[in-house]
């Protein structure tokens, strides 16, 4: 028979932490890594249509986005706008010296596709009119961006 | 048009003069080959050639265009196909007030019935469904850009009315 002594307290050993940075710095690897910039801060709400043959952009780096949308902040109103980057257009004839704005090394404005990112309920008058400036400009490659679904 | 003929099909019937009475709604068909590609270009380097420095690349997609008709033909293994008038198009005209989501539903329409063609045509010459070619390997590239020619996606939008 074993002798039980209750009374005696037992010293725990610490937690040996030398692993604790390895393990931060691994998570910190981690997310900056897999980690993407947001591009823009969105001033408008855009709800894309759904389409069933949409297919998936390639060359991303190709392409410059115009968001046509219902303003988030109530200030600006309740009627669609367009936003260029970061700022809302105060008239859609701004798109043409943005559009020229964001020519690259080597590419011309036509070789540049102009890809519509526009919420589904937006009359298409807007939407003709950015494409008619885009159009004076020779900027033609117009791509409209949607959700896939499947039927 | 030199180079373009009508084919007549079931809608013509005889007229009282013994010709055939063409629907006007027929397809014009134009007959593509070889040279009729290099004429067009050489028309077009030539025209290239010219123009000012900005507009030069606008010239290119044109002459891929052509080009691409080139490599459908060897594709095909045949001297020349007949491809649908480019007058023979598709003309979507939208109101103001139409929305955003419908007008591309209708493109989505329009574009499955395309594609669905294009599947049809893809069957036919024995290359299997359309939408499992991958654009990714060359010798399907090929099949893809030689459907595209074949069945091509003409959609031209009217001007909206302010």
């Amino acid at each position: 028979m074993g002798k039980f002594n209750k009374g005696r307290k037992k010293d725990v050993p610490g937690v040996n932490t030398s692993a604790l940075p390895d393990i931060i710095f691994m998570l910190l690897f981690f997310f900056m890594v897999a980690t993407t910039m947001k591009e823009v801060d969105m001033q408008v709400d855009v709800k894309k249509p759904s389409a069933s043959q949409a297919e998936v952009l390639e060359e991303k780096d190709n392409v410059d986005f115009i968001y046509i949308g219902f303003p988030i902040d109530a200030a600006e109103g309740t009627e669609p706008r367009i936003q260029l980057d970061d700022q809302l257009a105060l008239d859609p004839s701004q798109v043409k010296n943005w559009k020229l704005s964001k020519a690259r090394e080597g590419k011309t404005v036509f070789d540049i596709v102009t890809s519509l990112k526009v919420h589904k309920d937006v009359g298409m008058r807007v939407v003709s009119i950015i494409k008619e400036n885009l159009r004076e400009i020779d900027a033609i490659k117009i791509n409209y961006s949607a959700d896939k679904r499947a039927n | 048009m030199p180079g373009r003929w009508r084919i007549s099909n079931s809608r013509g019937a005889l007229n009282a003069n013994g010709e055939i009475d063409i629907d006007p709604k027929t397809p014009v068909y134009a007959r593509v080959d070889k040279n009729i590609c290099a004429q067009n270009i050489n028309a077009l380097k030539t025209q290239q050639a010219s123009a000012p420095e900005s507009q030069k690349s606008m010239y290119d997609a044109d002459i891929q265009k052509w080009e691409r008709k080139i490599t459908t033909l060897e594709i095909l293994g045949v001297s020349s196909y007949n491809e649908i008038s480019d007058q023979s198009i598709i003309q979507l005209k939208n109101q103001a007030g139409t929305t955003y989501g419908l007008y591309i539903e209708i493109q989505d329409i329009l574009k499955k019935v395309v594609n669905d063609l294009r599947n049809e045509r893809c069957r036919e010459l024995g290359w299997g469904e359309y939408a499992e070619l991958d654009k990714e390997e060359a010798g399907d590239l090929e099949k893809i850009e030689a459907l595209q020619v074949l069945v091509p996606e003409r959609i031209i939008e009217a001007k909206i009315e302010q």
